[in-house]
């Protein structure tokens, strides 16, 4: 067996990785590491990376590594409120009551992350229909499934809802704001439209995973991440490397 | 709506609970209760203080948690001393549409 200490600097792992691995409790196995660096490289270089504020890959190896802000380790770390479930691997799940991680105030995060230059996303292990937020808070959220064949999003704003098909949650849901009137949606990485939405503030509030405001998602959650405004080109970069990183996983 | 098992917690209970729990590893956030009319519910628990299994619990003005928290290992872990605290208290199952008010649309 190679040693852990071999694996974290006999490679050529970006920093990022080194300082992300070197936060988790318990060591990930060699492969999880390169899956790991190979998603923070991937989106390096498609600019997404010094975009975000945080990136949560909740199906992690460990609860406590699932929890980590990927961006910031040790900044901005979700605590889990009311014992949602985990599951090594697929993610957190809520239990459509009361569970939940809490993450910071949107209102001071880490800089990106603005009224008018904004995008949150989410990534859904399973479908529920529902009309609560799977990510976010009051005035920021996603409902990756939300009614027949609809999403809801709000994006410092009231609420759009975008057509999604198929309708399911399962998958990358991902709204993008970068000026005042409108924001674009997606699913998968591809764009679901300019939905009119006028931005009115951001909500002073914990952004929540399984939770959003006083609504609790029972979808299990597998990736988080919220920052500045992305082109539809760094949304799809960012939408193609998660989906190689679940896939590692079997997730 | 769900069906769920729930502690049935004080205000006063409550707050001893969440100055026992980890706020980075193990949090616990007790919800009220409020829907007008939550009706009772029925204890079923063989250690709550107070209460004998199939007492009635009241639920108007009381804050509720989920019964799995004594029983996940993160909890059990980070703050033992919670987890003793809860399982002095009567849990039921309930009907989380009944207990709960609809969340805003």
């Amino acid at each position: 067996m190679i040693p852990f200490r071999n694996l974290m600097f006999g490679r050529d792992w970006t920093a990022e990785t080194r300082v992300l691995v070197a936060a988790m409790a318990v060591p990930p196995a060699g492969a999880r590491v390169a899956q790991i660096d190979t998603l923070i490289k991937s989106l390096k270089a498609a600019d997404v990376w010094r975009l975000l504020d945080a990136l949560y890959l909740l199906a992690g190896h460990d609860s406590q590594a699932a929890r980590l802000n990927w961006k910031s380790p040790g900044a901005f770390t979700l605590s889990p409120s009311n014992a949602p479930t985990f599951l090594a691997d697929r993610g957190y799940t809520g239990d459509g009551a009361t569970s939940g991680l809490n993450g910071p105030n949107l209102a001071t995060f880490g800089g990106q992350y603005a009224l008018n230059n904004a995008h949150m996303g989410v990534w859904c292990g399973t479908d529920a229909t529902e009309i609560v937020g799977d990510v976010g808070a009051t005035l920021n959220v996603i409902r990756a499934h939300n009614g027949a064949a609809t999403c809801y999003l709000r994006a410092n704003s009231g609420a759009v809802q975008p057509t999604i098909s198929p309708a399911t949650a399962v998958g990358h849901t991902l709204w993008s704001r970068d000026n005042s009137d409108s924001i674009e949606a997606y699913k998968n990485g591809v764009s679901l439209g300019t939905q009119a939405l006028v931005s009115t503030s951001i909500s002073s509030a914990a952004f929540g995973v399984c939770y959003a405001g006083t609504g609790f998602s029972t979808k299990r959650i597998q990736a988080a991440h919220v920052g500045a405004a992305l082109t539809a080109a760094q949304i799809a970069a960012l939408y193609a490397a998660l989906a190689i990183y679940m896939a590692a996983l079997g997730a | 709506m769900a069906q769920l098992e729930f502690f049935a917690l004080t205000a006063a209970q409550a707050a001893s609970a969440q100055a026992l729990d980890d706020d980075s590893n193990a949090a616990i956030s007790p919800r009220a209760v409020d829907n007008e009319s939550p009706g009772v519910g029925l204890n079923l628990s063989d250690s709550a203080a107070g209460y004998e299994r199939g007492d009635p619990v009241p639920l108007t003005g009381m804050l509720v948690a989920a019964r799995r928290i004594a029983d996940d290992p993160a909890y059990r872990q980070h703050c033992p001393g919670l987890v003793a605290f809860l399982l002095t208290l009567p849990w039921a199952s309930l009907e989380t549409g009944t207990i709960f008010a609809p969340p805003e649309a």
